[in-house]
């Protein structure tokens, strides 16, 4: 069953979608899909859609959603930061919260590239995550994952007057580059005290650097499930990496 | 104000995302339809931009995924041009019922001929199409009866950002049809979809428009930042595949924000005249 959402945060609209199993289990897992950048709810290559058909079909719930300034919920990308997208993250959470009514279920975060970095400030912020999967995370600085061809120059946006930056077809907002800008620690995100997975693609450039280091500490004993996708790129674009990485993913959660 | 319905007919659910004006009663209303293979929202949120200058402007606006597409039923591997034309006239049927004067279609790409090709056979208020695709019959080499397969296998390449080692003809294809390949690749592309492009005069369905109710928009040659109106009148000779070199609708928000404008615009004047 999957039901249109929507939820009003900060005066932005949030549209999403909610996919429920025809049966379910009390207890049983709801993955929130926390996506990247300037990506949207849907994802490249419907990539959100087939982890959720999957999940479903393993009786597991999702709830994947547009942030405002992305996709389809209101305002310019441009006014989206990283502090707007944890905001309505925790919305999105206390909506499907209220929408189980007191019945238990385990809420998984799943972050997919700088997704990270909402997950990570959601996790500080909520107790009640029971399970983190990170697809392919950046926590290094955006100015570091782009190439310079990449980068355009800071401009004035037209509507508003506001200083941005060219990202592709759209505005990123100085908030958002402040705050992407920051390197993260991995130790922070594996100091959260719930089961982890990460998912990488052994051809992903973004994330080479990133992988060699999660491998080092888990040789200092730091816990976490790792799992490696031959030669998938940073968006898994092709059909047989997506495959893997929903069939490992929704595995994991299952047992976590 | 922004809600999200389904548009029901037998087995085919698709979503579609209303933006409603302030104004009690709209003064037009628009359905806008994605590039191909990419959600309502479009690539770099173009249509989503394009949606709320429309209803800012006061116009109801209808963005709707067909299936196989971003939320709506059905595996991307089954889409092709009658599964799309079938969508198309699913929605236009819907939106004309509820607004039988001063409705408009906007389509990107492979959209643009084919809701011009439903607005043929009904009283639509206008047409418009951002970087359309408008190959004639025989541009697009005709395709095998193979499974549909990963369109990272037909399209091969791995420069997302500077296609550097694509197939130029490859590229050009993708470009008309209004996708790119880091969308495209990993989903599985139908070969009827190949098949049906190979014997599709885009060219004819955009000219059945009259010029007066149509808008044919591409990025301006001399100014990258700034959009152009294209004629496409019987004195243009038959384009081809490499007219696409270059994407027709830039990843270049200036560029988006002409187009936007030059779009409403024409919207408000076409809502106007209905």
């Amino acid at each position: 069953m999957e039901i249109p959402i929507q939820i009003e945060e900060g005066g932005r609209t949030i549209l999403g979608m909610l996919h429920l199993p025809p049966r379910r289990a009390p207890g049983s897992p709801l993955i929130l899909l926390a996506y990247g950048l300037n990506g949207d709810r849907v994802d490249n290559h419907r990539l959100s859609i087939l982890l959720a058909n999957q999940a479903v079909a393993d009786g597991v719930s999702v709830v994947r959603f547009d942030y405002g300034g992305c996709g389809l919920s209101s305002r310019e990308f441009h006014e989206t930061s990283i502090a707007t997208k944890v905001a309505d993250t925790l919305a999105v959470v206390d909506f499907v919260t209220g929408c189980h009514a007191g019945e238990p279920f385990k809420l998984v975060l799943l972050g997919y590239s700088d997704g990270i970095r909402v997950v990570h400030q959601v996790m500080q912020r909520r107790r009640d995550v029971a399970a983190v999967a990170l697809w392919n995370p950046i926590i290094r600085s955006m100015t570091e994952t782009f190439r310079p061809r990449e980068r355009g120059k800071m401009q004035i946006e037209p509507a508003t007057r506001k200083l941005v930056f060219p990202l592709f077809g759209v505005y990123l907002g100085v908030d958002y580059l402040r705050e992407a800008n920051q390197h993260l620690d991995p130790r922070e995100v594996l100091a959260h005290d719930v089961p982890k997975l990460f998912v990488f693609g052994t051809g992903d450039v973004h994330t080479l650097g990133l992988q060699e280091e999660l491998k080092a500490l888990r040789d200092q004993r730091s816990r976490f499930d790792l799992c490696e996708i031959e030669g998938a790129n940073h968006l898994f674009s092709r059909a047989a990496w997506s495959e893997a990485v929903v069939a490992r993913t929704v595995e994991w959660v299952l047992k976590a | 104000m922004l809600n999200q319905r389904w548009l029901i007919r037998g087995d085919v659910r698709l979503l579609a995302v209303h933006h409603r004006p302030a104004e009690p009663v709209p003064v037009g209303a628009a359905v806008l339809w994605a590039g191909f293979s990419h959600p309502m929202c479009d690539a770099d949120y173009f249509m989503s931009k394009l949606a709320r200058q429309l209803a800012a402007g006061g116009l109801f606006v209808a963005q709707v995924d067909p299936r196989g597409h971003g939320d709506s039923s059905g595996d991307f591997a089954d889409v092709d041009l009658d599964t799309l034309r079938e969508d198309i006239a699913l929605a236009l049927d819907h939106y004309q019922a509820r607004f039988p004067e001063g409705l408009l279609c906007i389509g990107r790409g492979l959209a643009a001929p084919l809701l011009a090709e439903a607005a043929a056979g009904r009283d639509l208020a206008g047409v418009a199409g951002v970087a359309p695709y408008f190959l004639p019959t025989g541009a697009v080499p005709p395709a095998g009866n193979a499974a549909p397969a990963d369109a990272a296998e037909l399209f091969p390449g791995r420069d997302y950002t500077g296609h550097s080692d694509f197939a130029e003809p490859a590229l050009c294809l993708l470009n008309a049809l209004g996708t790119v390949p880091y969308n495209l690749h990993g989903m599985r592309v139908s070969p009827r979809l190949l098949q049906g492009l190979a014997s599709f005069d885009a060219l004819a369905a955009l000219r059945r428009i009259s010029p007066a109710c149509a808008l044919w928009l591409v990025q301006d040659e001399r100014d990258p930042d700034a959009a152009a109106a294209l004629r496409l009148d019987d004195s243009m000779p038959a384009p081809r595949l490499a007219a696409y070199r270059r994407p027709l609708l830039p990843r270049n928000p200036a560029f988006h924000r002409t187009a936007i404008s030059r779009l409403a615009e024409w919207a408000l004047d076409r809502c106007a005249l209905a």
